[in-house]
């Protein structure tokens, strides 16, 4: 899957193909509205992921341009301008998702998972790993073929888990993703473990294997390799 | 008090002394002159009344007397007359009462006789001369101040036209939306001053509300670019293998204070942006929906916390408010009650006719309200509260004009916030 980043700071920008790689994209860079408009007119790409304050020209700009020529490929806004404005003109423009600065990069990583499933990416539109199956659509899980009756919070976490796998993921990231901004005002985060513990209890007892592993308290990973 | 009214009272205050003053002097001036007037008279007639003594005219003369208007007396060569006008008092009959006249005397010698003459005329009144002075000033005082108020009225409606124009524009000037005031040419130098000065100075708060907003905009962005970029490494690093127990706690220890960092930010941000006016559009908004919306997202706080909600807002109860501030001030008066609740505390929320009230258990001390509204004031030891929420509350409440009092009753803690509005 080819991904475009349109981001101008260098650090941001290799941490985040750095992150990506790791996940099997391809991903090309442009650290400016040139050469972002001369990559999106030569190249076709998945998904672009673009920062709205970029040298000689706004990302909003790209996204129409982007519109334009290809109205398929998937665009989500990164952006450090944290303003309502931006996001409500984003969307309106055809941008898919807002994803504000600073942000987990397994949030990201969903988010651009996500956003390919929904554009019917690889013809399938349900994550498959070994015995856990996802349809997205629905929201439904299988183990071996049968359905688990989740909640809510305990479907996101584990299509979260699903789509970063084997990475570690921070307890503070898995908040942001369940509460987003309401989190904010709260800092107790044992609630996640519990929520963690709940969904473990119940993939373990239709003899799913045990992959969420806890990381010392901060955090979690999914674990492909047992 | 109105220009065209301070100045009529002006030109009044002025006009009255200066015509009390020309009355005076024409009152002495008149009685002066008639005085003359009447000696010239009198002489004259003297110099008549002598003519006919020359001539014998006794007819005449015997007219004359019987109008009582002249006396005249044969005396001795010997008897002295002294020569002179003087003031006396005559009975007159037709109007029968002592008349003040001017009397002139004079020995005169005809033909060897010697006579006594005396005539004299009755010198018009002083409360006369007053009257028709008093009249006639009057009525000039009258005419002007007619004159006065009929000149500033068109003066009001010509000349001030322009200055009233630029007034209603600077009424109606608001430096959100950003439109630049422009003026009617106008012939008069001072107006046209006026109207440049507050072009210049309009054109200038533009130039500096667009530059705040900007500036804070982008110190938001340059704050959360660099958070950002610490953000992403600490996630990679986490992914590298190997890390002992310590390593993963000192990350996830960097990560909370970017976390902090950057809700600090975002709030302050937000402050900024209510200070300066950059949420315009408010409305009545119905409040009972942003409640029953702001509990479901926290729905699993509430649970964790085993409280009871009572949520018994009437339908119709709305606030006129800017609907992104709406939520955001409702939100952290719950949010506040839920943090500072207790286990299995109760969170209850009702309305009066215009005011809304947020009530829940929590410390069994009531707080000081004078420092909970300040910025960065902790009432908890709770980390997670950053100090800013009541503050963008109380600014919100400002702004909207919405008077928020704390109370503390039977153990519970009460924000209530009173719209006072004739809307509701």
């Amino acid at each position: 899957m080819k991904i475009l980043l349109v981001e101008d700071e260098i650090e941001m920008k290799d941490s985040i193909l750095q992150y990506l790689e790791m996940e099997k994209y391809l991903v090309e860079y442009a650290s400016d509205f040139n050469l972002a408009m001369q990559k999106i007119h030569l190249y076709e790409y998945d998904c672009i992921l673009i920062d709205i304050m970029i040298p000689h020209g706004t990302g909003l700009d790209l996204i129409q341009e982007i519109k334009k020529i290809r109205p398929k490929t998937g665009i989500i806004i990164i952006s450090a301008k944290n303003s309502l404005d931006d996001k409500i003109d984003g969307l309106n423009l055809g941008a898919d998702d807002y994803l504000p600065k600073p942000f987990y990069l397994p949030e990201l990583n969903a988010r651009i998972k996500a956003l390919m499933r929904r554009n019917n990416y690889e013809g399938t539109s349900s994550i498959v790993f070994n015995e856990i199956e996802i349809i997205p659509e629905e929201r439904k899980v299988l183990i071996h073929n049968t359905l688990v009756n989740l909640t809510t919070k305990e479907y996101d976490l584990l299509e979260y888990f699903l789509v970063n796998k084997d990475r570690v993921i921070q307890k503070n990231a898995l908040v942001e993703h369940l509460w987003g901004d309401n989190a904010d005002q709260f800092d107790n985060f044992d609630f996640i473990y519990n929520h963690v513990k709940n969904l473990r209890k119940k993939l373990l007892e239709l003899q799913c294997n045990d992959y969420i592993k806890s990381i010392y308290g901060i955090g979690y990973s999914f674990k492909t390799i047992l | 008090m109105k220009l065209i009214n301070k100045t009529s009272k002006y030109y009044i205050l002025f006009t009255l002394p200066i015509l009390f003053f020309s009355a005076v002097f024409s009152y002495l001036f008149m009685l002066h002159e008639i005085g003359e007037s009447n000696e010239a008279l009198l002489s004259t007639r003297m110099q008549v009344v002598e003519q006919h003594l020359i001539e014998n005219d006794t007819i005449l003369l015997n007219i004359f007397k019987e109008n009582r208007e002249i006396f005249i007396k044969e005396i001795d060569a010997t008897t002295a007359v002294p020569n002179q006008i003087t003031d006396t008092l005559i009975y007159s009959e037709i109007q029968q009462e002592f008349v003040l006249n001017k009397m002139l005397q004079k020995k005169t010698t005809i033909q060897g006789k010697n006579y006594l003459v005396k005539v004299w005329k009755s010198s018009m009144e002083y409360d006369e001369v007053l009257e028709v002075i008093l009249t006639v000033f009057i009525t000039i005082l009258v005419l002007l101040l007619l004159t006065i108020l009929f000149i500033n009225i068109r003066i009001s409606k010509l000349i001030w036209h322009p200055f009233f124009e630029t007034v209603l524009k600077i009424k109606n000037f608001k430096v959100t939306n950003g439109q630049h005031l422009s003026f009617e040419k106008t012939s008069i130098t001072e107006f046209e001053e006026l109207n440049k000065s507050i072009q210049n100075m309009t054109e200038k708060m533009i130039l500096d509300y667009n530059n705040q907003k900007k500036f804070s905009e982008n110190a938001s962005h340059e704050f959360q670019t660099p958070l950002a970029i610490i953000k992403s490494k600490i996630d990679l690093l986490m992914q590298s293998s190997n890390l002992s127990e310590n390593e993963y706690n000192l990350l996830g220890g960097i990560d909370d204070a970017i976390n902090r960092l950057s809700r600090i930010n975002k709030s302050l941000l937000l402050l900024s942006k209510i200070e300066n006016n950059q949420f315009e559009i408010s409305q009545k908004i119905k409040i009972k929906p942003i409640i029953e919306k702001i509990l479901l997202n926290n729905e699993h706080f509430i649970n964790e916390k085993e409280l009871k909600i009572k949520n018994i807002v009437t339908d119709t109860f709305f606030i006129q408010i800017n609907e992104e501030l709406g939520y955001v001030i409702m939100n952290n008066l719950i949010q506040n009650a839920i943090r500072h609740n207790k286990m299995d505390g109760e969170l209850i929320v009702f309305n009066e006719d215009n005011a809304i009230i947020i009530g829940n258990d929590g410390n069994e001390k009531p707080l000081d309200e004078q420092l909970i509204y300040e910025r960065f004031q902790k009432i908890s030891n709770d980390s997670s509260s950053i100090g800013l929420g009541l503050s963008i509350v109380k600014e919100i409440a400002q702004l909207n004009a919405i008077q928020i009092t704390y109370y503390y009753e039977n153990g519970k803690h009460y924000f209530k916030l009173s719209q006072n509005t004739e809307l509701q």
